[in-house]
C-alpha cells in the first residue's frame, strides 16, 4: 500500500536504496512510495489467489511468484510490486538482474480502501506498458467481488466484473478458471 | 471536483440541501462531497466536447446535458454531476423531479490529477450502475489522450484509448465519431 512519496530520483539510485531496505517502496514518475502493510484479508486473499494459481499450473511453465517480485515497467521505467504475477515460458529480467521482472502474463492486486482508485487508475496505466501483460485482475477485499482486464490483440482490453461465490474467472492467458468461492474461502472476520 | 466528505445523510435530505445550495455537492455512500472548480483548462475541455457533441447530435433523438444536470445512479442511490452527458430518446426523471436525470446514454467526465483515479475506480462503478449507460468517456486535460468505455450486450465493457492529435474516438451510441485534434486544439499549448 503506498504511503507519502519522498523525493525524485534516478532508477539507480531507487534500486541502490531499495536492495539495502528493509521495506518494499514501489518507483513510480522518480518518486519512493514506501509500502505499508495491508490488512490481514488483504493477506490472506494474496496467498489464496498465489495458492490456486500455482495448483493450477503445476508442471504448466508458468510460475507464480508472490510480491517480492518487482516488476519494472518498459515506458516509464516505474517499478511496482503486484500482490500476485505470473510469468509463463521464461522470465525476461531488466539488464541481467536476478530481481527485476519485465514480462508478466496475469498480474493481481488485492484492492484496498485506499489503493482500490489508484490500481484502476494509475497503476493499470502502469501495467498497460508492459507488452507481455494480458490480463489484470482487480480482488476486492470487502465483498466477493472481481474486476478483470483482458488484453485483446487490437490494444483495447475487455473489462468484465465478477459477484458471488458461484461467479468464475476464466484467465484465458493461463488457461484457468477460478471459482470466487475458492479464493475467497476461509477469511478472517 | 470531489473534496473532503461532510456527514451521512439521506437521499432526501441531501436533495433538500444540495437544491437550496450555492455551489453542487456529489452524494455516494450516504457522504456529502462538496465540489470545487477545476482548473480553466479543465472548463475549456468541458465545453469543447459539449459544442462538438451538441454540434453532431442537433435535430436528431439525442440532448447534451452540461455539468449542472444531477444523474442519480439506481443500486446505490448516489448523486453525480458528470461533466457532459448526453440522454438519447426522452429523458427519464427521477420521481417525477425536473432536475435528477436516470438515464444517460453516454457520459463524459474531464480528469483532473485529484480525480483521475477515482474517476476510473468509484466513479466508474458508480457509473455502471445506470443500465442506459452504453458509454464512459475520461478526457485527460494534461496531454491529448482519451479513455474510452464501451458496454457490450453481455455486460462486459471494451476499454479503448486514443492518443494524440489524429486519434477518432468512435462513439457507437450516438452515432458520432469525434478527432481529438478538434477538442485538443490549442489547449495544451
Amino acid at each position: 500500500m503506498a504511503t507519502q512519496p519522498v523525493t525524485k530520483i534516478t532508477e539507480e539510485e531507487y534500486l541502490r536504496l531499495e536492495r539495502a531496505a528493509e521495506y518494499k517502496s514501489e518507483f513510480v514518475g522518480g518518486e519512493i512510495f514506501a509500502m505499508s502493510g495491508g490488512s490481514l484479508t488483504h493477506a490472506v486473499l494474496s496467498v489464496n489467489w498465489s495458492g490456486e494459481l500455482r495448483n493450477k499450473l503445476r508442471g504448466r511453465h508458468c510460475i507464480v511468484c508472490s510480491s517480492d517480485a518487482r516488476v519494472r515497467t518498459s515506458n516509464t521505467g516505474s517499478y511496482v510490486y503486484p500482490d500476485v504475477s505470473v510469468v509463463c515460458g521464461k522470465p525476461v529480467m531488466h539488464q541481467g538482474s536476478n530481481d527485476i521482472l519485465t514480462n508478466p502474463t496475469v498480474v493481481v492486486e488485492v484492492l484496498s480502501p485506499s489503493t482500490s482508485d489508484h490500481d484502476r487508475g494509475e497503476k493499470f496505466d502502469l501495467y498497460r506498458e508492459i507488452p507481455s501483460l494480458i490480463e489484470y485482475v482487480l480482488v476486492h477485499a470487502d465483498a466477493v467481488h472481481v474486476d478483470h482486464f483482458a488484453r485483446q490483440s487490437d490494444g483495447s482490453w475487455i473489462f468484465r466484473e465478477y459477484h458471488g461465490d458461484d461467479s468464475i474467472i476464466a484467465l484465458a492467458s493461463i488457461s484457468c478458471n477460478v471459482r470466487l468461492g475458492d479464493v475467497y474461502a476461509d477469511l478472517p472476520e | 471536483m470531489a473534496t473532503q466528505p461532510t456527514t451521512k445523510v439521506t437521499e432526501e435530505e441531501y436533495l433538500r440541501l444540495e437544491r437550496a445550495a450555492e455551489y453542487k455537492s456529489e452524494f455516494v455512500g450516504g457522504e456529502i462531497f462538496a465540489m470545487s472548480g477545476g482548473s480553466l483548462r479543465h472548463s475549456r475541455l468541458g465545453v469543447r466536447w459539449a459544442t462538438q457533441l451538441e454540434n453532431k447530435l442537433a435535430y436528431g433523438p439525442c440532448s447534451v446535458y452540461s455539468s449542472d444536470a444531477k444523474v442519480r445512479t439506481p443500486s446505490s442511490g448516489s448523486y453525480v454531476y458528470p461533466d457532459v452527458s448526453v440522454v438519447c430518446g426522452e429523458a427519464a426523471t427521477y420521481a417525477g423531479s425536473d432536475d435528477i436525470l436516470t438515464n444517460p446514454t453516454l457520459v463524459v467526465e474531464v480528469l483532473s490529477p485529484s480525480t483521475s483515479n477515482y474517476d476510473r475506480g468509484k466513479k466508474f462503478e458508480l457509473y455502471r450502475e445506470i443500465p442506459s449507460l452504453k458509454e464512459y468517456v475520461l478526457v485527460h486535460s494534461d496531454a491529448v489522450h482519451v479513455e474510452h468505455f464501451a458496454r457490450q450486450p453481455d455486460s462486459s465493457w471494451i476499454f479503448r484509448e486514443y492518443v494524440g492529435g489524429d486519434s477518432v474516438v468512435m462513439l457507437a451510441s450516438i452515432d458520432c465519431s469525434v478527432k481529438l485534434q478538434t477538442v485538443y486544439a490549442k489547449l495544451l499549448d
